[in-house]
């Protein structure tokens, strides 16, 4: 019985597995075929199907585009977005004062008409274009940027950029923060007073003061716990002292004033040599106040809804018309923007498939002409990158580790640079990521609008290892054993584990990987709750100092905590020099001392790949990978010889 | 048999609240904000957003006043989709991953049963064995091969089927295949056991005896007895179907239901995980009532107990 049993089962086993075999061979075959026509592109003449990643013919018509944006975004207000996909879209219909010209990599103007920096460039004035049109035929004008600048910046919107915007608005800060402003002095030299006697009074959590940009006022910023009773406090005991008094921040207090239809007036916080390259940003776009205002009225003062089809008004080159949630969102070119003759496309369908294999699948059929945000998966580079349609591009933005500097052992620089100088990173961009990211020695890219960056040695064990005993650890003895933190992702996890072993090679210490969930890692970071790490920024805009400002000791994005007096000193100070070549001098000396200090341990430059079909035209090459619609056309001409 | 149901009515009422209550009480002590971003975030923006959502009120506060919600048929907001109530998240996503559901268990009930039967009937032969070792690679084969497998034969290299997505009835072929064919296969599993038992025993041989013809003996009689584990194991499996699988809506990026029971816990979105736990937990107690009632109408021996 027993054995009758065993051999019924081996039957259904033998069956089941030749079963299973059968789609392999069907891959296998599959492979073989592009193989075999890649090898036969060579020989054959430039009229090859195969030297293209499937189809190369459009599956619609030539006055449309099917494009990726990778997922269902969360905002499409322009000023709430934040994340990759919730800004192509908001760009596109959104416009800002400028736009980023594509060849050159430039600001020129989009809604505005011109702009002119005062002061050494705390303040600008921007003129806007005559006859700007909403898309529903209202009049634009400078006071929707007015508008929405403040609304970006009010703490009650909830914008995550709005930091971008109060950190470098005179009053921006005062607004978003709450702090309370004291009328009434009779000059600014009694402020010093005023905050003396305050010091002594009850009232102990000031954060600190601040002079307000125009008038006398003096704006008090407290600590975030009991906020609100200090507050109170505060007012309570100004009342009948005579002149002075305590009154919260209003929007009246942010420097930015539309001081007629077509004059903006925006006054900073000090030189800002790269103001208008964040203005560029999609958070400064205009919205549209008459119809926020009237969906609020409409839902109980909760505007969120205005986004939606049937009530979205925009300013830029494509409005929305229809959205499907999480299948596609059709958009429309929109015949009121100022530059509609030159928009090519009238149609754009934007899909949201959310997985790289997914969309890889759907752009070989031509269910869609561009994968957008997403990166070919690293498994399928060594398939993909031989097509002609595949491309890889520099992108704005440094992938490092970083160590906890209030840990002893990484408060020592020789430590630092030990761990640094032990990592292969050749062989990691080689071996494991397929040759697809660039090897990296600095904290800045370099090239970045034409900044010359600093950069380390990229590999000496010797050097790593004399280091680390001179340290105190010769042959890694008693160096304490560390963990490394990392967010659940299959690139971060190969790196590490290439890491790990060079340290454990080249240094003989142990390092002992931990890998937590997004949201924990988010959270270990902002706590500072972590040994080691890693981590990468990508730039805000086309000016090394989105990277340079990481690492100012004040930054809530300091993780690491390195703070350096000289580096801020050097970094802050680069934003008085008006003249290009001496602020970036001066933002090289900052670099020196931040790569030299090892504030960072950068391991590569990140590089953007993508696939994109080839009768798509118009279609730039991009730092920070934003690529407007309005450029992009189909090429009904196109035929593979080209 | 109507106290029957009223009593277990009542047990579904009651299972639902502690499973709303356990949940969530358990979700919000998961480290990590919904607000957390790569960027450091505003203090003041985070404390907008709270008082938005209610997140900054005490926490036996927030559950009663969810509970109140509930009642009245609000399921909150969602955090990630910041344009969208959560009822209108599963309204719109709901409808489709049933659709699929359904497709799916159409063709693992049609599939499954024949072939079990086949199977059962014509026990040791071939038919047995192939049957039985399709049904060995179905429930061996996970969504997570034989999705992309589907895919690539019947998308990418005969271009059948559109790859992914949603719009006309082709996306719902393979989908529905790859969700299918493993309930598929334990069905026919289940059937073949089921009537296996029942074909040997002594009604069956009576049937025959009575000179009644083999395929009413079988479709009559002895499918009756293989159904009985089948609709056991239907019972949570349609449950389970019908509000979605995670794996095969994400091959397919199928805008479903199924996703956000990982999406809404990843991105700590907790009025949405709340809302789709509420939904797939009705069903599976609904479903697991609707499969004890039918057990007493087709096997009369529980009826009577």
């Amino acid at each position: 019985m027993h054995t009758y049993t065993t051999r019924r089962n081996l039957k259904h086993v033998l069956c089941s597995l030749s079963l299973m075999a059968l789609p392999f061979f069907m891959a296998c075959t599959q492979n073989q075929k592009a193989q075999s026509s890649k090898e036969g592109t060579a020989l054959e003449s430039s009229v090859d199907a195969s030297a293209y990643y499937g189809t190369t013919k459009p599956k619609h018509g030539v006055d449309e585009i099917w494009i990726n944006n990778r997922e269902e975004p969360q905002h499409l207000d322009p000023i709430l977005t934040h994340g990759v996909p919730d800004g192509n879209l908001a760009m596109n219909s959104f416009s800002r004062l400028v736009q980023i010209d594509p060849t050159t990599s430039k600001p020129i103007p989009d809604l505005a008409q011109s702009w002119e920096a005062f002061d050494k460039g705390s303040r600008y004035v921007f003129k806007l274009k005559q006859g700007l049109k909403w898309s529903d035929g209202k009049p634009l004008t400078a006071h929707d940027f007015e508008y929405s600048w403040k609304r970006l910046i009010d703490p009650k919107t909830g914008a995550v950029y709005a930091s971008l915007a109060y950190s470098t608005i005179a009053g921006g800060e005062a607004f978003a923060r709450r702090a309370l402003k004291v009328t009434g002095f009779k000059s600014k030299n009694e402020h010093q007073q005023f905050q003396a006697d305050l010091k002594k009074s009850g009232i102990t959590q000031i954060e600190k003061f601040e002079s307000s940009y125009s008038g006398n006022d003096l704006f008090v910023f407290f600590e975030q716990e009991n906020k609100d009773s200090q507050k109170g406090l505060l007012v309570k005991s100004l009342q009948g002292m005579g002149g002075l008094k305590a009154q919260e921040t209003t929007p009246d207090d942010v420097q930015v004033r539309a001081t007629d239809d077509l004059t903006l007036e925006v006054s900073l916080v000090g030189p800002l040599p790269y103001f208008v390259l964040l203005a560029e940003f999609s958070s400064f776009a205009a919205i549209p106040k008459h119809v926020v205002e009237k969906v609020a009225s409409e839902n109980n003062g909760d505007a969120s809804r205005w986004t939606r089809p049937e009530n979205i008004v925009v300013s830029g080159a494509y409005k929305l018309i229809k959205e499907n949630f999480k299948i596609d969102k059709i958009y429309e070119k929109n015949p009121l923007y100022w530059d509609a003759s030159n928009v090519k496309t009238k149609r754009i369908v934007v899909k949201m498939i959310e997985t790289e294999n997914a969309v890889m699948n759907a752009y070989k059929v031509g269910e869609v002409d561009w994968i957008g945000p997403h990166e070919v998966p690293a498994e399928q580079l060594k398939t993909v990158q031989d097509f002609k349609d595949f491309y890889n591009d520099p992108y704005l933005g440094v992938y490092y580790y970083i160590v906890n500097q209030e840990i002893p052992a990484f408060q020592d620089v020789r430590v630092r640079r030990a761990l640094s100088l032990s990592i292969d990173r050749a062989s990691i961009t080689q071996n494991i990521l397929a040759g697809a990211y660039i090897p990296y020695g600095g904290l800045v890219p370099d090239g970045l609008a034409g900044y010359k960056s600093y950069q380390q040695e990229l590999y000496n064990p010797e050097k790593a290892k004399a280091l680390l005993a001179e340290a105190g650890y010769p042959d890694g003895k008693g160096f304490p054993k560390f963990k490394f933190k990392y967010d659940t992702k299959d690139i971060h996890r190969l790196i590490i584990q290439a890491v790990q072993q060079m340290w454990k090679k080249t240094l003989n210490i142990d390092v002992e990987m931990v890998n937590v969930e997004w949201k924990v890692y988010l959270d270990d970071m902002q706590s500072h709750r972590f040994e080691m790490s890693r981590s990468g920024w990508i730039g805000d805009f086309l000016d090394p100092f989105t990277f340079h400002e990481l690492m100012l000791s004040n930054s809530g994005n300091n993780h690491p905590l390195w703070k350096n007096k000289k580096y801020d000193q050097l970094v802050l100070g680069a934003n008085e020099l008006s003249d290009e070549a001496q602020r970036f001098q001066m933002l090289y000396e900052a670099e020196k001392i931040a790569v030299e200090d090892v504030a960072r341990i950068p391991i590569y430059l990140y590089t953007k790949t993508y696939m994109l079909k080839p009768f798509i035209k118009g279609f730039y090459k991009d730092y920070q990978d934003h690529h407007l619609w309005k450029h992009m056309w189909v090429d009904p001409n196109w035929s593979q010889g080209q | 048999m109507l106290l029957f149901i009223l009593k277990r009515l009542m047990g579904v009422v009651v299972t639902l609240f502690i499973i709303i209550t356990v949940s969530f009480f358990i979700m919000r002590f998961a480290k990590g904000s919904p607000f957390s971003q790569e960027r450091d975030v505003p203090v003041e923006v985070i404390e907008a957003l709270k008082a938005k959502y209610g997140f900054d009120k005490p926490l036996g506060q927030q559950y009663t006043q969810y509970l109140k919600n509930i009642m009245r048929g609000d399921l909150g907001l969602s955090v990630k989709y910041s344009n969208r109530t959560v009822n209108e998240i599963i309204k719109i996503s709901l409808p489709k991953t049933m659709q699929i559901g359904f497709l799916a268990l159409l063709f693992a009930l049609v599939l499954g049963l024949s072939a079990g039967m086949v199977a059962a009937v014509k026990q040791n032969t071939k038919w047995d064995y192939s049957v039985m070792s399709l049904a060995m690679f179905g429930i061996s084969v996970p969504p997570l091969v034989s999705g992309p497998l589907l895919i690539l034969v019947f998308a990418l290299i005969l271009g059948w089927f559109p790859t992914s997505g949603w719009g006309s009835w082709k996306h719902l072929v393979l989908p529905s295949l790859t969700l299918g064919s493993v309930y598929a296969a334990y069905i026919a599993r289940l059937t073949r056991g089921g009537m296996l038992e029942v074909i040997r025993s002594n009604y069956i041989r009576t049937a025959r005896a009575k000179g009644l013809k083999e395929h009413w003996v079988v479709l009559r009689h002895a499918l009756k007895g293989g159904i009985l584990p089948v609709i056991t194991f239907l019972g949570p499996a349609v449950a389970h179907i019908m509000v979605g699988s995670v794996v095969v809506e994400k091959i397919f990026n199928t805008p479903g239901m199924g996703p956000y029971f990982v999406d809404a816990a990843f991105n700590r979105d907790y009025f949405l995980l709340m809302g789709v736990v509420i939904v797939y937990s009705l069903f599976l107690l609904i479903m697991n009532l609707l499969v004890d009632i039918a057990y007493g109408f087709i096997d009369p021996r529980i009826r009577f107990e």
